[in-house]
């Protein structure tokens, strides 16, 4: 059945849209062509990352409440003071510690945002004492952190492969995703409402946790913490303009992000991007109190 | 037809189901009653292939029922009994995702399937919640979309557990009416697993009476009386006869 367009969602899109290209616009002369590609693909695997969370009902926050953020951050950055100036190493640490983080979410937790969010904290609070540890002195470390937590785009680097690969990530993700959805939404309902064998679903289950973590590791890597609303955003709005409305909530705190960081410098960027995160979060659970 | 033989499941050292033979004929209505740990849920997991048997078979139309898949829930389905864990898909896409059991990978769902959801939703009287999450619905109207979910399914046989717990008295019609239309045509079966007495006996064709994980009686609803519930259940009881069906209805006496 067609569904017809509010003026409510039109508003909003316009805003969210509005606002996206503002921002990039101002931070268009600061930005070179590979940061925009590199943010660009950072806002597809975080787009795609938020469409495969509704597959995985059993994880209720973003990233940045989760503690899968906090996860994959310290892997990378343990992983970027091991293994030197490997370029993808670092990558597939992130992408295994927040595969960790989300088995230990999966098999520890219940499935209540508050429960979780606490858990997220908890992961916050051991990543900075971690990350405070390693840094200790060392100013080139502490460039090596501001990289991890702000994505890589303010670095004078021109290697195509890591956004290339996130790009690949994304569209390959949102594909498959979009290709399976009633599969996939029928597995999110349960094990009592699957027909298929226990393997089966277990199988499906660690499918999208790999996958999810691929794509919050590709995230972290290309746009850090800038960007943390997009899943709040995407409970909180329906209808046909929901992917735009997303897509664009996503740029444009994004683009926030980068500007106050311009400006203000990385904590203080860091600092808005969390509070935006946590707002959104906390409108969510007031407004969907069955995800809580 | 299924026909289950000599059916023995032990769990956890204890016989639940002890040399169960039955034999559900196509187009009936089926109810287990008994006391409770009599072992209806586990002859009701074990028609589902929920349970895993050892000894005994369960035919399903002549073969032995597949032992998970597609097939095996197009054969025999079984109704969820806990909330579903995505608290965030609408009543109506629930509903539709009954139907995924019959539609082709990779193509949407068909104008059949949409039909059926959409009927679904008028005969659980659901339409009020169409577009409403899943997880917000209160637990009589959740379990009136569970229920619905699983007939959408279209399964040859339909399995409920307790389907009238958390049911008002509209989701019980709704329920019966939804019975009877899943047997009407002569080629399905609906097996029910209830502790609701005058409920079994006032929707099933036939019940099957069960004690201690065997069956000590498998008879026509019309034939429950008093002294069956006393011998089964231990409870003294007054079986008086709907005004309109002449179907069984039981009461306990005033004093207990």
């Amino acid at each position: 059945m067609a569904e017809r367009i509010k003026r409510n969602e039109i508003l909003t899109a316009i805003f969210f849209a509005g606002a996206a290209g503002a921002l990039t616009i101002v931070n268009l002369s600061a930005l070179s062509p590979y940061s925009l590609f590199l943010l660009a693909a950072g806002y597809l695997t975080y787009y795609a990352y938020v469409s495969i969370a509704e597959f995985t009902p059993v994880v209720r926050c973003d990233y940045i409440q989760s503690g899968e953020g906090a996860a994959g951050t310290i892997g990378l950055f343990i992983a970027v003071i091991v293994f030197g100036q490997h370029r993808y190493l670092p990558a597939a640490a992130a992408a295994i510690a927040v595969f960790v983080c989300l088995c230990v979410i999966h098999t520890a937790l219940s499935p209540k945002s508050g429960e979780q969010a606490v858990f997220g904290i908890i992961c916050q609070a051991a990543a900075a004492v971690i990350a405070a540890y390693l840094v200790g002195d060392n100013p080139a470390r502490l460039v090596q952190l501001q990289a991890a937590v702000m994505g890589l785009s303010h670095l004078s680097d021109s290697d195509l492969i890591i956004p290339a690969c996130a790009c690949a990530a994304g569209f390959t993700a949102l594909a498959l995703t979009h290709a399976l959805s009633p599969f996939l939404r029928l597995h999110a309902l349960g094990g009592d409402f699957s027909h298929h064998p226990p393997v089966i679903d277990r199988a499906v289950t660690a499918g999208l946790f790999a996958g999810r973590s691929i794509l919050l590791a590709a995230t972290l890597l290309c746009i850090g913490w800038t960007s943390g609303i997009g899943l709040a955003v995407k409970r909180l709005t329906q209808g046909r303009l929901r992917a735009v409305i997303v897509i664009s909530a996503i740029i444009a705190t994004g683009q926030i992000t980068v500007l106050i960081a311009r400006h203000a410098g990385t904590v203080t960027a860091l600092a808005s991007s969390f509070a935006l995160s946590y707002a959104a979060f906390i409108i969510q659970i007031l407004r969907r109190p069955e995800l809580r | 037809m299924i026909e289950v033989r000599h059916l023995t499941i032990t769990r956890g050292g204890m016989t639940a189901l002890d040399d169960v033979t039955l034999s559900l004929n196509d187009g009936e209505i089926i109810c287990v009653i008994g006391p409770s740990a009599s072992g209806k849920s586990t002859l009701l997991g074990a028609l589902c292939g929920m349970v895993p048997t050892r000894k005994g078979t369960i035919l399903v139309r002549g073969d032995s029922l597949p032992r998970s898949g597609r097939r095996r829930a197009s054969l025999t389905a079984c109704c969820a009994s806990g909330p579903p864990d995505n608290p965030s898909e609408t009543v109506y896409d629930f509903l539709l995702l009954g139907r995924e059991l019959h539609r082709r990978l990779l193509r949407p769902f068909s104008d059949y399937d949409r039909q059926v959801a959409e009927d679904l939703l008028a005969l659980f009287e659901l339409q009020p919640y169409r577009d409403e999450a899943i997880g917000s619905l209160s637990g009589g109207i959740l379990k009136r979309a569970v229920l619905a979910h699983a007939f959408a399914k279209e399964s040859y046989c339909l399995v409920l557990d307790e389907p009238t717990a958390n049911l008002d008295l509209r989701g019980e019609r709704a329920l019966r009416r939804a019975l009877k239309r899943h047997v009407v045509d002569g080629s399905r079966i609906a097996v029910i697993a209830s502790s609701d007495l005058s409920f079994a006996a006032g929707t099933a064709d036939r019940l099957a009476v069960m004690d201690h994980g065997k069956v000590v009686a498998y008879c026509p609803a019309d034939s429950l009386d008093a002294e069956m519930i006393q011998r089964v259940f231990g409870v003294k009881t007054i079986v008086s006869r709907n005004i309109y069906n002449g179907r069984p209805e039981i009461h306990l006496f005033p004093d207990g």
